[in-house]
């Protein structure tokens, strides 16, 4: 491919902001034609490939949620997506530099991308891209047994907000389950500094893998915090960033999942 | 070979921090402390609170928690009572005070700066008749407070020995930190509002059971990601006001890292900048601005290495 002939980042970064905006019209039942081959321009395929690489898993969201139908012209955009930015062989994570082994967050997040399309129903060994890595120990080293603080660990789960997404259960689900309390710290925090994708995205974990707020550190009196309060704050007061109100609906979508009585405590198929 | 417990170096760095600001912090106040001086011109009624008021009131507080605990050392007990003796001579041995509230009987400012000289041993006569006759008046029984500042002037009822009740849980249920807040709505002024509240209810530190344990278990989870964003924004003021918090707990959770860090903001001659980004050379100003954070880091590295000692007090 002839690099010149890339669009900047600045190109990729607003195409990423179109598709977020066209998952939340999808996710919010505004838009029930959502497809993602719609999203590629006629005159700059390269800006949408690259958003539907950027949004990762994200981009599949309405499909999952049952609000769109996945189709075959969807999986090649997808395949189409890895084929023009391709997976690249692991990079450590510098975000916890003490920890080791770190998790490869790219790694992870196509792994995501990978199971999501298997429950789509496109074949695991279809040449997608998604979900090849070396093995499932390698792939999730560094995110079950190291334990890290709870600033160094609520920042590996805003990386890997995007698989906080219904229908998919892991090793960092069992973690954010059990560290819930640390996460509902993560969202403080979050907000506090007027980092609001960042308390998104926590908040989308506190709704993708609940657990208890109480425990050892904390008698029953506490209440969990409630991820709803948060969202409505961040969707009301926290400005019209595409990307934020992206994590926002994501976030219910993973919340109406938790509710619904069909949903048990998860197949831990990783 | 004997057993060592590896993680007793770990347990104590906090308490090496606390004690080390502690220290630093007397000294500094020790140095600086007749900057608070009155104005010798100024008649007791025209006294400006915030001005010429708070800063000698927080002195005697200092110096009262470190007489109260006893245990932080030669030079801090010296400093303390050093101060207390310097801001009860600055309001003649109370006699100002009474200057106040026969100018303003309602005001309860005179009991509120009354309680930690009595804390530390101090007593006025003619205050303790005015208090006490003041105490029984239904007028004083309804003051138009902000919820945790009822909470002050309870305890320093209870501390000056005034025969009042109060309905102390159902006032803690109308101070923000009562109403178990969603923890990430805080701001810098309801975290003070939130920090008094425990001291009041806690008596700074002396009875970590006057908290609720509803609210004990609020601020085990909510506390240390506060503490990060002001650690984070280099907020040395609140983030002592924090620690100490902790302190005030029945199982404090003794944060090292913010000790540690707190250490390392201190200047070497004791002075803790309010702010890491407030002046902290102007000597003109010096003094005024950093002294709170300095005063606060003196009564939490007190408490810290009392509450080290005693850890388990209720």
């Amino acid at each position: 491919m002839n690099r010149v002939s890339q669009p900047p980042r600045a190109v990729y970064a607003a195409a990423a902001e179109v598709l977020a905006e066209r998952v939340v019209r999808a996710l919010n039942g505004a838009d029930d034609a959502f497809r993602l081959v719609d999203q590629l321009g006629a005159d700059d395929e390269m800006a949408g490939l690259a958003a539907v690489r950027v949004l990762g898993p994200d981009a599949l969201a309405p499909y999952i949620v049952g609000v769109s139908r996945f189709t075959v012209e969807d999986a090649d955009v997808v395949a189409a997506a890895f084929a023009a930015f391709p997976v690249h062989e692991s990079e450590p994570n510098t975000a916890s530099p003490a920890e080791a082994p770190a998790p490869s967050v790219p790694a992870l997040r196509d792994w995501a991308t990978g199971r999501l399309l298997h429950r789509l129903g496109v074949d695991p060994d279809a040449d997608h891209g998604a979900g090849r890595h070396t093995s499932q120990e390698a792939l999730w080293a560094g995110c079950a047994g190291a334990e890290p603080g709870w600033v160094a660990w609520t920042g590996l789960l805003i990386q890997l907000a995007a698989l906080a997404l219904p229908g998919l259960d892991s090793p960092v689900h069992v973690q954010a389950r059990r560290r819930s309390l640390d996460t509902a710290r993560g969202v403080t925090r979050a907000v506090l500094r007027r980092d609001l994708l960042s308390a998104a995205r926590l908040a989308r974990w506190l709704a993708a893998a609940p657990g208890p707020v109480t425990g050892a550190v904390c008698g029953p009196a506490v209440t969990a915090l409630e991820p709803e309060p948060v969202l409505r704050h961040l969707e009301l007061l926290g400005g019209a960033d595409p990307r934020l109100h992206l994590e926002i609906a994501l976030a219910r979508a993973a919340m109406a999942e938790a509710l619904r009585p069909s949903n048990g405590t998860g197949a831990h198929e990783y | 070979m004997g057993r060592v417990r590896m993680s007793t170096d770990t347990e104590t760095e906090w308490a090496v921090s606390a004690q080390r600001v502690a220290d630093r912090a007397w000294r500094w106040l020790d140095a600086n402390h007749t900057e608070f001086a009155l104005p010798p011109d100024v008649a007791a009624p025209e006294l400006d609170v915030v001005r010429h008021l708070k800063p000698l009131t927080e002195l005697a507080l200092a110096g009262s928690i470190a007489v109260r605990e006893g245990t932080t050392g030669r030079h801090a007990t010296t400093a303390a009572h050093t101060l207390v003796e310097f801001a009860w001579a600055q309001l003649h041995d109370g006699n100002l005070l009474c200057d106040i509230q026969r100018e303003r009987p309602l005001d309860t400012t005179p009991l509120e700066m009354y309680a930690p000289f009595v804390r530390a041993g101090r007593r006025n006569a003619e205050l303790d008749a005015q208090l006490n006759h003041l105490a029984g008046l239904r007028a004083t029984r309804v003051p138009e407070h902000v919820p945790n500042r009822m909470l002050a002037m309870i305890n320093s009822e209870r501390l000056v020995g005034l025969a009042t009740t109060w309905d102390v849980p159902a006032l803690t249920g109308r101070t923000w930190l009562g109403a178990t807040p969603e923890p990430w709505t805080a701001d810098l002024s309801t975290l003070y509002a939130m920090t008094h509240t425990v001291y009041h209810l806690a008596d700074w530190g002396a009875r970590p059971s006057g908290l609720p344990t509803r609210i004990q278990d609020y601020l085990r989870a909510w506390l240390p990601a506060w503490l990060e964003v002001y650690l984070e924004a280099g907020h040395w003021d609140l983030v002592s006001e924090l620690l100490m918090v902790d302190l005030c707990l029945v199982e404090p959770a003794y944060p090292a890292q913010a000790w540690e860090r707190l250490a390392a903001v201190q200047l070497p001659d004791g002075m803790l900048p309010a702010e890491a980004w407030r002046d902290a050379r102007n000597p003109a100003t010096l003094v005024r601005n950093h002294y709170h954070s300095t005063l606060v880091a003196a009564m939490a590295g007190t408490l810290g290495v009392a509450r080290r000692l005693d850890p388990q007090r209720s």
